[in-house]
């Protein structure tokens, strides 16, 4: 006797087919010619696309018989699934154009409708390049990047602040963005974020006015894209504006901090770096009013993540939570602080789903509550799923920290005495023994880490880095976030996949076909477009393996498996592969970055003698008749290419040979160690300064604002 | 004595007769539009459902009972688990764990009755029991015959191909 499936009517079929996940339904679909039937008709892969599937489809359109439209659904269906899913990746190189952006770092990407923009970061470029994806997947013809010069609109000052005073008017050489009359311009900055609001509008905040992470300032700029058709060309004319915007109440200045959008309207900003380290404190920017919150969680109620930079965040709607990846601590992306792979949920409460028509739903669901993640691993299937007893989670979380994080915690919560609300965390951590132990830790933690207990984070060291500080952490669809990239020292080409709906990892697998590998990077650009947010673009970022920032530019197909064409930007055949980063990198670079430039607390370490060298230069730079804001390229920049964390780097290698294997007691004797490497390395920075600053003046043709360097002239 | 709640009565294809309170009866939108359709009627005290045999009418009851002291839990797409138990609550895993052919009954009689939360419970029922299985092993848990010839089924495997590996 045949069994009852076959006779059940296709609603229920579909019905059936709704609460399968993708490879099951293709199992499905082959095991029988009657279900494989069902896989014809386009309203079944339409059913299961609408978003609250409920295995039978309503549109009245019943255009079943196009095969074309069919395997367009089924396609659509396959991409999102394997976005989902990321079982296999694979990159695709693209070749630059000389309209491409040009090399940079902590600068902004996002997508705006079909447009990828990338613009800001570490230089004085201020053109928006943006790139249409819409006619370039899957045709022929590769698109290229357009250049906009914008324009800056009259700020929008909010009604309640009082009226400024009268300001200088500023005359700037290269003023295409000339502001109008009494307006400050647009200060070009990096480690700001761009998020977009809609098609035609993304919102930058905050970031570094000056080098060598200083200056970090509270801007806000609204970038607003227009499109007219160009008369009988079907080329579309796109100009851009940047609005400063003045908003009601004050934004904590910031830079390497998140911003995510919620309920279309509210930014949320969480944690940040300023000069003197990073910062936990979370803002909401009400868009619509433009005014700022600055209660967003309670202030005073653990658990909560401590200061961070260069994580992200993501808005998981359907679980009523922000979900929190990583970052890094310490006052300089390069050369200070750790990197973290905790994963943390800030949980709203419901009135959220509200707050789009209402500031005073978003107001009534506030505070919200932060809690960490029990890290479930891909194969072990979870033994409880409630998200729910916040003691339970937390005590999962204490176990699947980094060891020194674990550590750290348990200080400061012993303690139960919070540091204030924005002072940078690792400051609190910085003296005694405490910290070195940590770092030695750190360095060797493989045996300790062996015998944690069972339900551990499940990340291998190296899988850790993406989550590491300035990682690429996106949304990919509801359940789905992928991140990419991250890390310090060394820095990750590694991509890893974060199912929210299980709350864990995913490991996908580069394809066979062109096993690629992009160079490592972090304080990149990346942005998801395409269908379904199945193509991740990534640009530039500093490398630390090249010492430099780089304009490299690639995208990551999500679901090569449907091979795809993609043609969006034209291929790079010459594109050259890079190994995938191992522990052996992390061993070498933990010896130089981790441990030796880790935070110097005591008395006056490595930390402390750098930040007073960077004072200097910088002083020094401007005194001399330079400029009054430190070179545009890199973190300070010496003479000769190199930056100060190279010249550091080469020096402690220098006074320190390799003895990288039994380095256990030696690391403890460093602090008595330093102090001849400091003298040493003094003398040579000042050195190297002054022939930097005298290079500098003379091909520098000043292409700054002169009105910051007036005292001197 | 509280006021008795009214009740209805429904038919099954037997022609037995249960009698059910009209707010468990109304979670079958058939009977509800029956319902409405004859609100002028104060005697509509009989719906006769053709198509639903006593032994499976006495289980949508149960649940329609059930459902109303305790309505289950959205259940989440795709499945999470291979287990009920794992995505709703007790009562309503227990209340699935039956034969193969009492389970098609019930998704017949609620896809009749149009009663959607039965439905979901018992399609999510099917899904589970599909869930990480081959088309062999889908062919032998429901009892299907392979009616694909072997080119055929070489030729679908390869259209619904998942890539798992690199």
């Amino acid at each position: 006797m045949s069994s009852l499936l076959l006779e059940l009517p296709d609603d229920s079929l579909r019905s059936v087919a709704s609460f399968l996940c993708a490879p099951d339904l293709l199992a499905f679909l082959s095991s029988h010619p009657h279900f494989y039937q069902l896989s014809k008709s386009e309203s079944f892969w339409r059913s299961l696309n609408s978003t609250n599937s409920h295995g039978c489809d309503n549109n009245n359109t019943s255009t079943d018989n196009n095969e074309e439209s069919c395997r367009h659904a089924k396609r659509v269906y396959l991409t999102k699934a394997y976005a989902a899913a990321m079982p296999v990746i694979q990159w695709k190189p693209c070749r630059s154009s000389r309209l491409s952006p040009t090399g940079r770092e902590g600068h902004l990407a996002c997508t705006m409708g079909k447009r990828i923009i990338i613009t800001g970061g570490f230089t004085d470029d201020e053109r928006i390049y943006i790139l249409d994806t819409s006619t370039g997947t899957d045709t022929d013809n590769p698109n290229d990047w357009i250049q906009v010069m914008p324009t800056q609109a009259k700020c929008f000052r909010h009604p309640d602040l009082p009226v400024p005073p009268p300001q200088r008017a500023h005359i700037r050489q290269f003023g295409a963005m000339a502001p109008p009359e009494g307006e400050a311009p647009l200060a070009s900055v990096y480690g700001a974020s761009l998020t977009p609001l809609d098609e035609h509008r993304a919102i930058q905040f905050g970031g570094f006015r000056g080098g060598g992470y200083t200056g970090e300032c509270n801007q806000i700029g609204l970038l607003t894209l227009s499109a007219q058709n160009n008369n009988s060309e079907q080329q579309q004319q796109v100009t851009a504006t940047w609005q400063i915007i003045h908003p009601k109440n004050y934004g904590i200045a910031r830079a390497y901090h998140s911003a995510t959008l919620i309920a279309g309207r509210y930014l949320l900003v969480i944690g940040g770096m300023t000069d003197a380290g990073c910062i936990r404190s979370e803002s909401i920017l009400d868009t619509h009013t433009w005014t700022w919150f600055n209660h967003v969680s309670q202030e005073m109620v653990l658990p909560k993540p401590t200061g961070r930079h260069g994580h992200s965040a993501v808005l998981d709607e359907k679980r009523d939570r922000i979900v929190l990846f990583g970052g890094g601590s310490g006052n300089d992306l390069l050369r200070s602080g750790r990197d973290n792979a905790e994963v943390w949920q800030l949980r709203m409460g419901p009135q959220w789903r509200n707050a789009a028509n209402s500031l005073q739903e978003l107001q009534d669901s506030l505070p919200w509550e932060w809690a960490p993640i029990k890290m479930n691993t891909p194969d072990e299937e979870e033994d409880d799923e409630s998200n729910d007893e916040d003691g339970r989670h937390y005590q999962g979380m204490v176990d699947s920290l980094e060891e020194d994080d674990t550590d750290f915690h348990s200080a400061n919560e012993s303690d139960d005495d919070l540091p204030p609300l924005e002072e940078a965390y690792e400051f609190g951590n910085t003296g005694g023994g405490h910290q070195n132990n940590d770092n030695i830790n750190n360095t060797n933690s493989v045996p300790r880490r062996a015998n944690r207990a069972p339900r551990c984070n499940p990340l291998s060291d190296v899988e850790k880095l993406s989550l590491g500080r300035c990682h690429l952490g996106f949304k990919v669809g509801p359940d789905t976030v992928i991140l990419a990239f991250g890390s310090g020292r060394p820095s990750t080409n590694g991509v890893l996949g974060f199912c929210l709906a299980t709350n864990s990892f995913i490991r996908p697998q580069l394809a066979n076909h062109r096993r690629l590998m992009p160079c490592p990077r972090f304080t990149c650009a990346g942005a998801m477009f395409g269908e379904n947010n199945s193509y991740m673009l990534v640009h530039g970022g500093y490398s630390t393996q090249e010492g430099m920032a780089i304009g490299n530019m690639c995208v990551l197909d999500l679901a090569p498996a449907l091979q795809r064409r993609f043609t969006a930007l034209p291929d790079n055949p010459d594109f050259a592969t890079y190994p995938p980063v191992t522990q052996d990198d992390i061993n070498r670079h933990s010896m130089f970055g981790g441990h030796h430039f880790g935070m110097g607390g005591h008395g006056m370490g490595i930390g402390g003698m750098e930040d007073l060298l960077q004072n200097l230069f910088v002083e020094f730079a401007a005194g001399a008749g330079g400029r009054g804001r430190p070179a545009p390229d890199g973190p300070v920049r010496l003479g000769g290419g190199r930056n100060l964390g190279e010249l550091l780097g080469i020096l402690a290698g220098r006074g320190r040979p390799a003895d990288v294997d039994n380095d256990d007691q030696e690391e403890d004797d460093e602090d008595d160690e330093d102090a001849p490497d400091q003298a040493m390395l003094f003398n040579f920075v000042m050195q190297e300064a002054a022939f930097a600053a005298e290079e500098e003046e003379d091909d520098d043709d000043s292409g700054y604002d002169s009105a910051n360097i007036s005292e001197v002239s | 004595m509280d006021v008795e709640e009214s009740t209805i009565n429904l038919v099954s294809a037997e022609g037995d007769s249960s009698p059910v309170p009209l707010s468990v009866a109304k979670m079958s939108e058939l009977v509800r539009s029956m319902m409405d359709e004859e609100a002028e009627d104060d005697d509509v005290k009989e719906i006769p459902l053709p198509n639903v045999k006593s032994q499976v009418l006495h289980k949508v009851i149960e649940f329609c009972e059930h459902h109303l002291k305790e309505p289950m839990t959205e259940i989440e797409k795709p499945l999470k688990s291979n287990s009920m138990s794992d995505v709703v609550q007790k009562f309503y895993a227990d209340f699935v764990d039956i034969e193969q052919v009492l389970l098609f009954e019930l998704i017949l009689a609620a896809n009749y009755m149009d009663i959607k939360p039965l439905l979901d419970l018992t399609c999510a029922t099917v899904a589970s029991m599909i869930k990480g299985k081959t088309p062999e092993d889908i062919r032998t848990t429901f009892n299907i015959t392979n009616d694909f010839s072997p080119e055929e089924e070489a030729q679908v495997r390869e259209e619904n191909k998942w890539c798992e590996e690199a």
